[in-house]
């Protein structure tokens, strides 16, 4: 899977919040990208099975809101994001040697 | 701070007109004010339901996507909208690029299969067309010009019998005629039909949305035919005075 800059931007959201699960509106907080380009985004990811989902089961008149689908990283996910970070980190480190420890 | 309701920025224009009519102020100043009154409205309105709007974008939208895939989407892209909380034209601004993201996903889920399913067709076509064109190309300078031109039309209406297998049955003038017009067909789809399509659906959603969420609620029938008797009062007493001195005469 191609990785672009604004799904590397994605995979570190979730890496900077191990174990938690995260849902479109707190992911789009976090890495400010627009809907526009993160939903698409997250059901690439879910189908090439970086990302797990799950609906949240709550009665959605006693919340007062829409149920919310809830996504983390799978454990595939995990390795393959840590990698994608990992090598923009080793290109930033040729570019600026010494800058980043 | 709740936005000031459409019927009192009405009010307040309607009162400037008439004040700007009794003291007698030129035609530009009057329009102007009217002008200002019903953009102030459209933004108090905008300001009001914004978030209405932005829901409804994304409902017509989602409509573009697999009936599959389309239930979840509008959940959680109401969910985004909800949740930011926010008034006015952000939630629309945030409804127009999910309304990409749709467009991006309807592409994904609708179109590549569709071109998938057909490019498999039209690739095992062709292969068999090839296969078949071959002893055609090897009897190229064979005695009997008949036989060759049997070949050649066996080889362009052979796609017709991969698509319909009892096509092989039909008149072979019948055969060439399918095969001319799927040719015709699918020129013109690709053409013509997807082109207009896409674009018809946009453009009417746009000015569908914009109309149907703008005017009537903003100004209320009544309104409206104030409206209306403003913009062309004129113009409809100048017909009926006209239709009158016909029926005088």
């Amino acid at each position: 899977m191609r990785i672009s800059h604004q799904t590397r931007i994605v995979l570190q959201a979730f890496l900077d919040h191990p174990g938690e699960e995260l849902y479109g509106f707190t992911l789009a907080e976090y890495t400010g990208l627009k809907a526009g380009t993160l939903y698409p985004l997250l059901q690439r990811l879910l189908a090439e099975g970086w990302l797990t989902g799950r609906w949240e089961a709550v009665d959605e008149r006693a919340v007062g809101r829409r149920r919310r689908r809830y996504y983390r990283l799978s454990g595939v996910g995990e390795g393959r994001a840590l990698q994608a970070v990992q090598k923009q980190t080793d290109g930033l480190r040729q570019l600026t040697p010494g800058w980043i420890g | 701070m709740n936005a000031p309701s459409p019927s009192n920025f009405t009010a307040i224009a309607i009162l400037l007109a008439l004040l700007a009519i009794v003291v007698g102020l030129p035609q530009d100043v009057l329009t102007g004010l009217l002008e200002t009154g019903l953009i102030a409205l459209l933004a108090a309105e905008l300001d009001r339901s914004g978030r209405h709007v932005a829901l409804r974008i994304v409902d017509v939208v989602a409509a573009l996507l697999p009936r599959a895939q389309r239930a979840d989407l509008v959940d959680e892209w109401h969910d985004h909208i909800l949740t930011a909380g926010e008034q006015g034209l952000r939630p629309v601004l945030a409804a127009a690029s999910i309304a990409r993201a749709a467009l991006s996903l309807a592409f994904r889920y609708r179109f590549r299969v569709w071109a998938a399913f057909y490019l498999m067709r039209a690739f095992t076509a062709t292969l068999a067309m090839c296969l078949q064109a071959l002893p055609a190309l090897e009897k190229r300078l064979a005695p009997r010009p008949a036989f060759r031109l049997a070949s050649l039309i066996a080889a362009l209406t052979l796609p017709l019998n991969v698509v319909v297998p009892s096509a092989e049955r039909w008149p072979l003038s019948l055969r060439i005629a399918c095969a001319a017009l799927a040719w015709l067909g699918i020129d013109a789809v690709i053409d013509f039909a997807i082109p207009a399509f896409l674009t018809s659906v946009i453009v009417s959603s746009v000015v569908g949305l914009a109309l149907a969420s703008a005017a009537p609620s903003v100004l209320g029938p009544r309104w409206m035919s104030r409206v209306i008797e403003w913009v062309g009062g004129d113009l409809v007493r100048a017909q009926l005075e006209a239709a009158g001195h016909n029926a005088g005469t």
